[in-house]
């Protein structure tokens, strides 16, 4: 209460200002994120029959978490949400980062290149999901063309046919839509290193190799390690690709996390156990972010 | 060869491996483009033909004259319109708050900020199904502006924008006497013109490619927006490739349009925000 | 300056989104109000003689002029026709407008899908209703009425049936010189006609048979010999005529005598413009693919069709056969109005036959049907009335691949997850069944 009597005129009028042009955000924030993720919390320990209206609710304690553990289509999406995103994540990264390099320094027509790489990430992903889902399709389709015509791949894989496929087809279109982003971001943060460096690497006789992996890419640490969490956080959201072109299959060979929940409370509608779900995605993603974090306290600058 | 010689070489090399390279990126687009001109015949044919053997304007045609997407682009741009223009008012006050303004209760304020960016969006769909159904607004497009108005990556960034402004700027303002919503109108709000597009992209992006709320939110054929329509679209065409091109062709012109206007203050705001969250 | 800039903002906001929630809500109807203000309305409208809006959500929508005789006989109710799209998802759509409450008081379920939505308390019961008006089920709809009925109660009127049939190419036929199927055959002379066909189109690329991906699909015919349930009510999938439908769908999909299960998936393959684009000689289809050739926009195609009875799964079956399966109209436990929607069923039901039969598909009101009904079925499709006959014969022997049983859907559920691989050749039949009697099992042991 100290602090209220130091305040002066103009801080109270500076105050007042704050809250009336937060309001707005403040209440719809709450409204529509902070109070739905507690409710998400709470409901993922009750089951629920949505058609008996807010009575059907029930606590159930830890047992939708003891069903989850035996639950065939939980865990195949769980281990397809890690496979993707181990494999999207460092994908996408390294391709944004050799070629935002590439782009800063050495190259001619930056902006029309940028652009290229950027629009499929501005694209909505159910459109381009349906133009990648004709690109493989299997049989006469024009990128199994250029494998076995040209490359002479004698039997091309079934994509999204095959479920040893599926998944790699999917992780390969998200990277293509994403990778854009990351540039972009990446790019950005290039554009903003202090010219002396580089100089003095030059004078020093250093190669652009050297320069790119021993200046530029330690100098960008922490812009990188934001873009990795953001990938990591993002690659644990995907649904929209998954349902528009597998629906999950063949098989459970596609099924992630976020098509579980939907598959849960909107086809099945528990909808306690979808929240379940949803808790256990978040704990992933807690813990991935964590350990992120833990590394980026450990080698940034 | 001189120095500059081999630069300029080096130069011309990397400028072709990274063209080819980005060749990947528009190589989708393009056969996306070049298929809804083809006849159905033409589709599967190899080598891929990147201009087509015969043309074909059918299947636009069918597109919009026979078909709903006339109707599931006016919801798209109704739908998408209203979000971001309440999206850019509410998410720059809530950023000019948190950049410029000292307030009790800021620091605590940002950090759940921050704290909900952890959150996956989908985990907010069943608690938004009960308020929705609860508020008979299953089934409007209500259900996909109110939450779409609110976005919290979009206050973040905006801040990022708005500190990079100097304060001195607007402190000889205020000791002027002018007030606050002057000071945001009149000075910042001009000053990150280049911030503010990008996040007018981004939300735009964001609110048109929408796909899981309209899916469970909209159950009318009338009411879909372009991404639920363009599914059903496509279920209605089943194999007939060259017009699913085509819808798909046209659910996108509109982002790309857009892109092309606002591309230039890209790389300039993303560099302004830091965009380290 | 600055409160009337928050102000100013705050009433743009408003404006903006209650325009928005009006113009959303029920555009069409003239009689807008978001539903959620209707209840409220409906006291108020009947004072002043307003008539209460009832909302009614299909995915095969009744002809416009019918819904106008509804109002010209009951000037105090206005029907609110929204059309919801056909697929997978058009059953998770009336869920949730079905459990939100109010949204909707007229609702379609179809194809078994029923019985879990009658047994949870989502549908009212009828009853009440039924004895009121006196209305005879059985009289009525005949062999349609279980699939309205749960528990001794009906929660359901059956109004709209599909009846599967063979159809065929005819010009396909005659081209390649073999003998369109009759009705007495039997599944033996089925894959053996498909063959010959699938011969023949080879070089076009023409299967000689189709069978689509639904839930069951495979088990249409021998859905006339096994059984889904054993005696004492566990997974009965091993029962040999399920295996031989299995393998039997595997070996056509192997061959290449009709377009494999995978591929149907990826490319997304549907019954209608497949084959009445001509890409195979035979579907195994509902009566529901002559509303499809009734649309010639959609689907000019430009050769006969004619419809042969299912085959019998083998000798010891009766013919002729087909499979059937019925679409109830039913009231939501949430509706506000409840009477008005029972009203709107009942002359639905009774006034909407013709137009039923017009649009192509199966009215379910027996007394309705006449032989002028089954011209009307026909009119547009270019099928000759002698096919079209099929689908009106009383004494075919029916049955169903729907699974009516204990946890059904999730029977049907996993069923699909299972066999899915199956067909796509990455399971053997072993494992397949294997699992799906364990997983069955497991569900009905939860209950």
């Amino acid at each position: 209460m100290k602090k209220r009597t130091k305040l002066n005129k103009m801080q109270l009028r500076e105050e007042r200002a704050g809250y009336g042009f937060l309001l707005l955000s403040l209440t719809g924030t709450t409204i529509f994120i902070v109070i739905p993720i507690l409710m998400s919390l709470l409901l993922g320990f009750t089951t629920w029959n949505p058609i008996k209206g807010l009575s059907g609710l029930e606590f159930v304690g830890l047992e939708n978490f003891r069903t989850m553990a035996g639950d065939e289509r939980v865990r195949a999406a769980l281990r397809n949400n890690l496979v993707y995103s181990l494999s999207y994540v460092p994908l996408t990264i390294a391709i944004a980062l050799v070629m935002a390099g590439l782009l800063n320094k050495f190259v001619f027509c930056k902006v029309p290149i940028r652009m290229m790489t950027f629009m499929p990430y501005i694209s909505s992903l159910v459109s381009v999901a349906t133009v990648w889902m004709v690109l493989l399709y299997p049989d006469n389709g024009p990128i199994n063309g250029i494998l076995s015509h040209v490359f002479g791949v004698a039997d091309p894989p079934k994509w999204f046919l095959s479920s040893k496929w599926a998944l790699k087809g999917i992780i390969m279109m998200s990277v293509w839509h994403d990778v854009g982003y990351y540039c972009i971001i990446l790019l950005a943060n290039m554009q903003g290193l202090s010219r002396e460096v580089y100089e003095s690497a030059a004078v020093d006789g250093a190669n652009a190799f050297q320069t790119f992996f021993r200046i530029t890419v330690p100098m960008l640490s922490s812009s990188l390690f934001f873009c990795i969490t953001l990938a990591t956080i993002n690659s644990f959201k995907i649904f929209d690709q998954v349902n528009i072109i597998t629906e999950g299959g063949p098989g459970f060979s596609t099924t992630v996390l976020v098509q579980s929940i939907y598959y849960y409370a909107f086809k099945e509608y528990k909808i306690g156990y979808g929240a379940a779900v949803a808790i256990l995605l978040f704990l992933v993603i807690f813990m991935f972010s964590t350990v992120l974090q833990k590394l980026e306290e450990k080698f940034t600058y | 060869m001189t120095y500059k010689n081999k630069r300029l070489a080096a130069r011309i090399v990397t400028t072709v491996i990274v063209g080819a390279m980005s060749l990947v990126f528009v190589f989708p687009f393009l056969w996306m483009i070049s298929t809804s001109f083809k006849y159905e015949i033409d589709v599967m044919e190899f080598p891929v033909r990147l201009i087509p053997k015969n043309w074909n304007f059918q299947n636009y045609v069918t597109v919009f004259a026979k078909s709903d997407f006339p109707g599931y682009y006016l919801n798209s741009i109704k739908v998408t319109s209203i979000t971001i223009l309440g999206e850019l008012c509410i998410t720059t006050m809530a950023a000019y708050a948190f950049a410029r303004l000292n307030f009790r209760g800021k620091k605590f304020l940002l950090t759940m900020y921050l704290s909900t960016m952890m959150i996956p969006g989908p985990v907010l769909l069943l608690p938004k199904y009960i308020y929705f159904s609860q508020l008979h607004l299953t089934n409007t497009h209500l259900a996909l502006i109110l939450p779409g108005l609110f976005s919290v990556f979009g206050v973040l960034l905006m801040r990022q924008v708005f500190m990079q402004v100097p304060f001195e700027y607007t402190e000889a303002a205020y000791i002027d006497g002018a007030s606050h919503p002057a000071i945001f109108l009149r000075l910042i709000l001009p000053l990150a013109k280049p911030g503010l597009m990008t996040v007018l992209l981004l939300a735009f992006t964001w609110s048109w490619n929408d796909y899981i709320n309209p899916l469970v939110f909209l159950s009318s054929d009338k009411l879909f927006t372009i991404t639920v329509g363009l599914q059903r679209f496509q279920e209605d065409a089943s194999t007939n490739y060259a017009l699913i091109m085509a819808g798909a062709t046209v659910s996108l012109i509109p982002l790309i349009l857009l892109f092309l206007f606002t591309q230039k203050y890209f790389i300039e705001s993303f560099a302004s925000a830091g965009v380290k969250g | 300056m600055k409160k009337m800039t928050s102000i100013l903002m705050c009433l743009a906001l408003a404006a903006m989104t209650a325009g928005c929630g009006q113009s959303s809500d029920h555009k069409t109807t003239g009689a807008a109000d978001s539903s959620g203000a209707a209840a409220e309305n409906m006291a108020k409208g009947e004072e002043k003689g307003e008539p209460v809006v009832i909302n009614y959500y299909d995915w095969d929508i009744p002809d416009q002029k019918f819904i106008d005789e509804f109002h010209a006989a009951n000037p105090d109710i206005q029907v609110v026709v929204h059309s919801i799209p056909a697929n997978g998802e058009r059953l998770t759509k009336l869920d949730i407008l079905a459990m939100s409450g109010g949204d909707m008081d007229v609702m379609p379920i179809s194809d078994g899908d029923q019985f879990v939505r009658f047994e949870s308390g989502m549908m009212a019961p009828l009853d009440e209703f039924i004895e009121r008006d006196g209305l005879d089920m059985e009289a009525s709809f005949g062999k349609y009425a279980v699939w309205g009925q749960s528990g001794g109660s009906y929660y359901g009127i059956p109004f709209r049936a599909t009846q599967t049939g063979v159809y065929y190419n005819k010009d396909m036929f005659d081209e390649a010189k073999v003998p369109y199927p009759s009705d007495d055959w039997t599944l033996k002379e089925y894959i053996e006609t498909a063959r010959k066909m699938a011969e023949w189109g080879k070089d076009q690329g023409i299967y000689g048979t189709y069978t689509h991906t639904y839930a069951n699909e495979w088990a249409v015919v021998a859905a006339q010999k096994g059984q889904w349930y054993t005696e004492d009510n566990r997974c009965n999938i091993k029962d040999p005529a399920w295996q031989t439908a299995l393998e039997t769908r595997k070996m056509l999909d192997d061959e290449g005598t009709q377009m494999p299960y995978g591929q149907i998936v990826a490319v997304k393959a549907v019954i209608n413009s497949s084959f009445l684009g001509g890409k195979e000689a035979m579907v195994n289809a509902g009566s529901w693919l002559v509303r499809d050739m009734k649309n010639k926009d959609k689907f000019p195609f430009d050769f006969s069709v004619g419809v042969a009875c299912l085959p019998r799964f083998d000798e010891t079956v009766e013919g002729p056969c087909s499979n059937y399966s019925c679409s109830v109209l039913g009231i939501p436990e949430n509706s506000g109005h409840k009477e008005e929607a029972w009203r709107f069923i009942r002359f639905y039901v009774e006034k909407c036959s013709d137009y039923i039969a017009a649009s192509g598909n199966l009215p379910t009101y027996l007394p309705a049907y006449s032989e002028e009904m089954i011209d009307i079925f026909c009119e547009g499709s270019g099928l000759d009335v002698e096919y079209g006959r099929k689908f009106f014969d009383k004494e075919i022997n029916l049955t169903t691949n729907k699974i009516i049983g204990p946890c059904g859907a999730q029977y049907m559920q996993i069923g699909k997850e299972e066999i899915e691989q199956y067909f796509n050749g990455e399971k053997t039949l072993e494992e397949t069944l294997d699992n799906i009697e364990r997983r069955v099992n497991e569900e009905l042991a939860k209950q």
